[in-house]
């Protein structure tokens, strides 16, 4: 029998948590203990899980580059038993100051400014175990590092806010930290500027773990390496940019949106872009006001919203982009382009043909 | 059923629709040439609109249809599906866009694996996922059966480097998934597209990520007195925290035949080679190779060579990418496996496949992708004795169970197609096949697309043993 306190379920085993969706008529999972709910589900019938008992590491091979979590495991703990064999979790799993789960980090599909050397996510997530809407216990994936057997759902899931089922445990393919890091913002006069050296870096020989640009024209930049070969790295990246990097200080985190917390206030969320998009994207911005960061590599815009979404679900939907609310009272909603909408919820239906998790797409 | 055919005549001209024999033969197999079908009709579509009707019309008649490229999956995946039709997308092969700034393409799904890296070249970018037959092999394929090669560890499969698709879903819809971005912001329906071995639709667009030529590589070639010590070694580079961008081993045999093959220059005398590749910024790469270099002198390697030279990199390459086909030269035929243990345990399965070679009588040629513990037994046997497919086939069997035994999986990048049926009970139980079954209904619910392929199900293919692909024996493709 599940523990329950203050209407919160907190399953101790995964056939404890098979039980609770099979009786339940809607279920939502949270990794953490705050309201997750889509809007278009009804409190008086929610079932609320929390797997917050399901927090192991499972099993962990630094030989093997992988590591098996369960998904109530805070990333800051796995964090910390990796890095005592000198490895991580390259997708830089963001907001370390909210302490979240690894449930959490793969339901809101999250990746930090250092993927930008090895990849998000979705490229470093092997195998997951998942319970889905029929109560079904489901393994998917694998535990070795390269596996091309059956449907990738371990892709599939990052980003699904438990929409799809109820994620019990997951294999990450992991790496070694580099031995020495260096990180140095470029301060370009303007924004056109700073965008046009991040176009030409991310084509660029140099291999940088971080390349982020906020919207005064600044770049924020880590390499990693061995320690001898870190000074004529910089000198050849200063030579190519034409500037001397700077330490970053507080003034750039004030300018930008700084990915170790969940902002108090407003929506935070996360748009798909490409590095040339960007400025279309920061000029639709510029009006509002609001907060923006343009991080791994071009391919993700962080936006610091205050205004009603529709107004941002409008800008996207204009520039064919499309965002996920990461947090605040409208979290997991799609803004803008959502044209996966049709083939997802036909996936949705496969897993969960009862409805009994949130939906997605409206 | 005739309607069928007339309202297929209605959209392809004679020249692009084949219905006799004698034109299409050449669609009875693919790389997997133990397996023949024949299909009804094979069309080739010029436009993303025929690959649409033609599915709207399969859909309507329920008549499963594979689609096709080269042709060169080992696993049997483009097989064609009795009483179905092959789209071969050949003729849809264009590069539509190339963007460097934002360093993706968008492509047909008929294009060539290394000409994406050909157009590229000028940009200073390449594709990254290089399949052994990427000089053959079609986009289309690598995506549908999330194709890997030598550089896996660092860089990840073909499933890594896509990020949007314009797909034909089984009943002619086409749909758009994920953009040209690396991120998604919503669910990965890309990441389920790919590896889905075609039964999910047809992708007719495909916006694949370009990534910076690495700007210098350093690549060594050491020897050693047995296969152990070289599985060592790789267990010291891992160790010494070192990431390289490729890390394979090759046993004698398999030295021996790539030897005879292409003169790569590896040493006879080794019992196995270990080929470690590095790769980045100059700078960063050199400083790696001071500690790499530290780490292999204490592995006890008989020699190790450094590339000098472009050219001498390139050749230990052809080399490797060389040893499957090569192999054709010791054996009248060969089967070859693609399962995958965890690197810790690559000592014990070549342990236990050279004794399963020795209790079958057949031999065996090793060459893996060491750094993702991704073995390609070679099985050599003689197909006109009586038993010998037989044999071989058991003893493939036998090395796929003991993969999953020790915790890996029964393919890295050649994927389940119809070889490997019979083996997904053993990795996935029945409520996980019972997930896919629901997956695949769901997008496609009368199971015409690529029937008989990934999931186990009533039909079985038909079973003959035909000796390697034409394009094999050529020397142009490879079992990899």
């Amino acid at each position: 029998m599940a523990e329950q306190t203050q209407n919160m379920l907190k399953p101790s085993s995964i056939d404890e948590l098979q039980s609770i969706v099979r009786d339940a008529s809607k279920v939502i999972v949270q990794g953490r203990e705050e309201r997750l709910a889509s809007p278009s589900q009804k409190e008086i019938l929610l079932t609320r899980v929390s797997l917050s008992k399901l927090n192991r590491i499972l099993e962990y091979q630094p030989d093997e580059y992988t590591i098996t979590v369960e998904a109530g495991a805070k990333v800051n703990d796995v964090a910390d038993a990796l890095s005592e064999h000198g490895q991580y979790l390259p997708f830089n799993p963001p907001f370390a100051d909210e302490n979240l789960s690894i449930g959490s980090i793969i339901a809101r599909g999250l990746s930090g400014p250092a993927a930008c050397r090895y990849g998000i996510l979705r490229d470093f997530i092997l195998g997951v175990t998942l319970v889905d809407g029929l109560g079904e216990r489901i393994r998917t994936g694998g535990k070795v590092v390269k596996n091309a057997a059956g449907f990738d759902i371990p892709k599939l899931i990052c980003g699904t806010w438990g929409s799809l089922g109820t994620m019990t445990e997951a294999t990450f393919k992991v790496f070694p930290i580099a031995p020495e890091y260096r990180t140095l913002v470029f301060k370009f006069s303007t924004f056109e500027a700073g965008h046009s050296a991040y176009v030409a870096l991310g084509r660029s020989k140099f291999t940088l773990d971080v390349l982020d640009l906020n919207p005064d024209g600044h770049l924020f930049i880590k390499l990693g390496g061995q320690p001898g070969s870190m000074d004529n790295r910089v000198f050849t990246l200063e030579n190519e940019l034409g500037l001397s990097g700077e330490e970053p200080d507080e003034a750039f985190w004030d300018a930008t949106i700084a990915l170790c917390r969940f902002p108090e206030a407003g929506a935070l969320v996360k748009v798909a872009t490409s590095p040339k998009n960007i400025p279309a994207l920061d000029i639709a911005l510029r009006p509002k006001g609001q907060s923006r960061r343009y991080s791994i590599n071009g391919y993700v815009a962080w936006v610091h919203w205050h205004s009603p979404l529709d107004e941002l679900h409008n800008i996207l939907e204009n520039l064919g982009l499309t965002g996920q609310v990461v947090s605040g009272p409208e979290a997991s909603s799609i803004v803008g382009n959502q044209s996966q909408n049709a083939f997802f919820n036909k996936i949705k239906s496969a897993f969960d043909p009862e409805s009994k998790f949130p939906d997605l797409y409206s | 059923m005739s309607d069928f055919y007339s309202k297929l005549r209605s959209i392809f001209p004679p020249d692009r629709l084949y219905e006799d024999a004698a034109r299409v033969t050449p669609y009875v197999s693919d790389g997997l040439t133990v397996f023949r079908e024949e299909p009804k009709a094979v069309v080739m579509p010029i436009s993303n609109e025929e690959v649409a009707d033609t599915l709207k019309l399969c859909h309507e008649f329920e008549i499963p249809f594979v689609a096709r490229g080269s042709g060169t999956s080992l696993s049997g995946g483009s097989l064609p599906i009795r009483d179905g039709i092959v789209i071969s997308l050949n003729r849809l092969n264009q590069i539509l866009d190339l963007d460097p700034d934002n360093r993706t393409a968008r492509v047909q799904p008929g294009v060539i694996n290394s000409e994406i890296s050909a157009a590229a070249a000028d940009h200073g970018l390449y594709f990254a996922p290089d399949p052994s037959s990427q000089t053959v092999c079609t986009i289309g394929g690598n995506l549908a059966f999330n194709s890997g090669g030598a550089h896996c560890l660092k860089y990840g499969m073909t499933s890594n480097h896509i990020l949007g698709l314009t797909v034909a879903l089984p009943d002619g819809t086409v749909a758009e998934l994920g953009n040209d971005s690396l991120e998604n912001a919503g669910p990965d329906c890309v990441g389920l597209f790919v590896g889905s071995e075609g039964l999910l639709g047809i992708a007719l667009e495909i916006q694949v990520r370009l990534m910076p030529v690495p700007e210098s590589f350093q690549t060594i070639l050491a020897s050693y007195d047995s296969l152990e010590a070289a599985g060592d070694a790789v267990a010291a580079v891992v160790a010494s925290g070192i990431l390289p961008g490729a890390m394979e081993i090759m046993d004698r045999l398999a030295i021996e035949a790539a030897e005879a093959a292409v003169s790569a220059g590896y040493p006879e005398d080794a019992e196995a080679c270990l080929i470690v590749e590095l790769d980045g910024e100059t700078a960063a790469v050199d400083a790696d190779f001071q500690a790499l270099s530290t780490t292999m002198e204490q592995t006890g390697a008989k020699e190790v060579r450094v590339a000098q030279s472009t050219e001498e990199r390139l050749l230990i390459w052809k080399g490797r990418k060389s040893a499957f086909s090569a192999v054709g030269r010791l054996s009248p035929d060969y089967i070859v496996q693609d399962g995958v243990v965890p690197r810790s345990k690559l000592g014990q399965a070549l342990k236990d496949i050279s004794r399963f070679s020795s209790e079958a009588g057949l031999r065996v040629a090793n060459v893996f992708h060491a750094g993702d513990g991704n073995l390609h037994p070679l099985i050599l046997f003689d197909a006109t004795e009586a038993d010998g497919l037989e044999k071989a086939e058991a003893l493939a069997g036998r090395i796929l169970r003991l993969c999953l035994e020790l915790g890996g999986s029964i393919t890295g990048e050649h994927g389940v197609g119809v070889e490997k049926l019979e083996y997904m009970p053993d990795m996935f139980s029945p409520t996980d096949l019972d997930a896919f079954n629901r997956i695949r209904r769901a997008i496609d619910p009368k199971e015409i697309s690529n029937r008989g392929k990934m999931l186990p199900s009533k039909e079985a293919p038909a079973l003959s043993s035909q000796g390697p692909h034409p394009l094999e024996k050529a020397g142009v493709i490879s079992r990899m």
